[in-house]
């Protein structure tokens, strides 16, 4: 019965959220993002049909819809990278270069995991781990651009914070509940269902309240304009950490 | 256990993350807030950090007054309040430093021809120097501001160098130049 509430649940807040995209004009700010509600919204629609009509289809359909969820899952990160970072050359160019060496080390370790450890592949079982590792390559990415966008303080407004912040929490509790459950066994099986099924009901309720207008992300009030370029920029500072460095090295060796 | 231990981290790190960026953050550093970083390292210049004050705040021979008064307990409670001053000092050269690295940052991330590696190694320098300051202090916490007999010397030098450290890092903002920001914003006001 819970499940079905939160189904429901679910179905009424994606179509709220769709909503008030459409009111607010927000789908062209934020396509990748409203691409993936949509097809939450059709996934449990049609999912939830084919439950009420026939019930045995369900059980064999119900995994592969997700794959397609997981794959467009990537869009709200993609959406975020776009935006966080798009007044920012400088702060971009790093974040995109963390980011290919993060994509091609978790490439490289997925595929040889697949070579070394090979599974016997039935839908529920590659669902769960395909989940899972996605969710992991997509927590990583999220964090770099959240340390990135700290380290070079990039403001962020209202739409992208609920948008970072459901998705985000909804990925670090997922995951988290997959790692236990891997651990713990199947007595853990109810525990994850309820934390995954409420996580994603909280990300749905944060975007239908953060996204209920738009909130351009705030810029830099004043550009600063510094005269040179960023190498006389980088020397400068690596001049003035040096000799500070030294002069502290003198101190902790009296 | 390597692979729960590996995932929960993963998932705890994104979720305290996420939370800090839901936190209300200080204004973001645009020309008002430069111009205050300005005033208050003029202030630390001018009141507390001169190197000649910084070697009076260690002068040994404060030290060997209080001992010449015979009193153990005056002179624990002087070299007491002599510590705090210093580790206080040692606080204040970490903020100048971190000042200075949000500086950078802000500055920075503009640049199109930004270098990652460049970026990667001044990020290190920085963590190195931020990770010197707090060796400093527990230096100082546990052998006190005299137990090295050159410590004044060197101590006023670092003060001085942080200061200069933060002075050329903010020196754009000059009179002149705040004038000719003041003349680009007044043509561009006209078009």
């Amino acid at each position: 019965m819970l499940s079905l509430l939160i189904w429901w649940g679910g179905i009424a807040l994606e179509a709220a959220i769709l909503f008030r995209g459409l009111a607010a004009r927000l789908f062209p700010r934020y396509p990748s993002f409203y691409v993936y509600v949509v097809s939450l919204f059709l996934t449990d629609g049609l999912l939830y049909l084919l439950y009420l009509l026939r019930p045995s289809a369900y059980f064999t359909w119900m995994w592969y819809p997700g794959f397609v969820v997981l794959f467009l899952g990537c869009g709200i990160v993609v959406e975020t990278f776009r935006h966080v970072f798009s007044r920012y050359a400088g702060a971009e160019k790093v974040a995109r270069a963390a980011s290919f060496l993060i994509l091609g080390v978790a490439i490289s370790f997925a595929a040889l995991y697949r070579v070394f450890v090979p599974n016997e592949a039935t839908a529920r079982f590659l669902y769960v781990r395909l989940q899972r590792d996605f969710l992991t390559v997509q927590a990583i990415l999220l964090l770099v651009i959240l340390q990135i966008a700290s380290y070079y303080r990039v403001p962020l407004g209202r739409n992208m914070k609920a948008l970072i912040f459901g998705y985000g929490q909804c990925v670090a509790l997922t995951l988290s509940a997959h790692a236990l459950r891997a651990y713990v066994g199947t007595r853990f099986e109810n525990a994850w269902s309820v934390t995954e099924q409420f996580s994603y009901l909280a990300a749905l309720v944060i975007w239908l309240i953060g996204l209920w207008s738009y909130w351009p992300d705030s810029g830099p009030r004043e550009t600063i304009a510094p005269d040179g370029d960023y190498a006389t920029l980088a020397s400068r500072t690596k001049d003035m950490v040096s000799a500070a460095s030294t002069q502290l090295v003198k101190v902790e060796r009296l | 256990m390597i692979q729960l231990i590996l995932f929960l981290f993963i998932g705890v790190a994104l979720l305290l993350s996420v939370g800090v960026l839901m936190r209300p953050r200080r204004a973001e550093g645009g020309s008002t807030a430069l111009v205050q970083a300005r005033q208050a390292l003029s202030t630390l210049q001018s009141g507390l950090l001169p190197a000649d004050m910084v070697a009076r705040v260690f002068d040994r021979r404060d030290l060997e007054y209080v001992e010449s008064q015979g009193s153990p307990e005056l002179r624990k409670l002087f070299l007491d309040e002599r510590t705090r001053v210093a580790l206080l000092w040692v606080s204040r050269v970490r903020e100048q430093l971190l000042s200075l690295r949000e500086f950078h940052a802000g500055s920075a991330r503009f640049y199109a021809q930004l270098n990652p590696l460049t970026e990667l190694s001044l990020l290190f320098d920085f963590s190195r120097l931020l990770l010197a300051c707090r060796i400093l202090q527990v230096f100082v916490y546990l052998r006190g501001p005299y137990a090295a007999p050159r410590i004044a010397g060197a101590t006023a030098a670092v003060a001085a160098k942080v200061c200069n450290v933060s002075q050329e890092s903010l020196a754009f903002l000059t009179p002149a130049y705040a004038a000719a920001g003041a003349n680009r914003a007044a043509r561009t006001a006209r078009f």
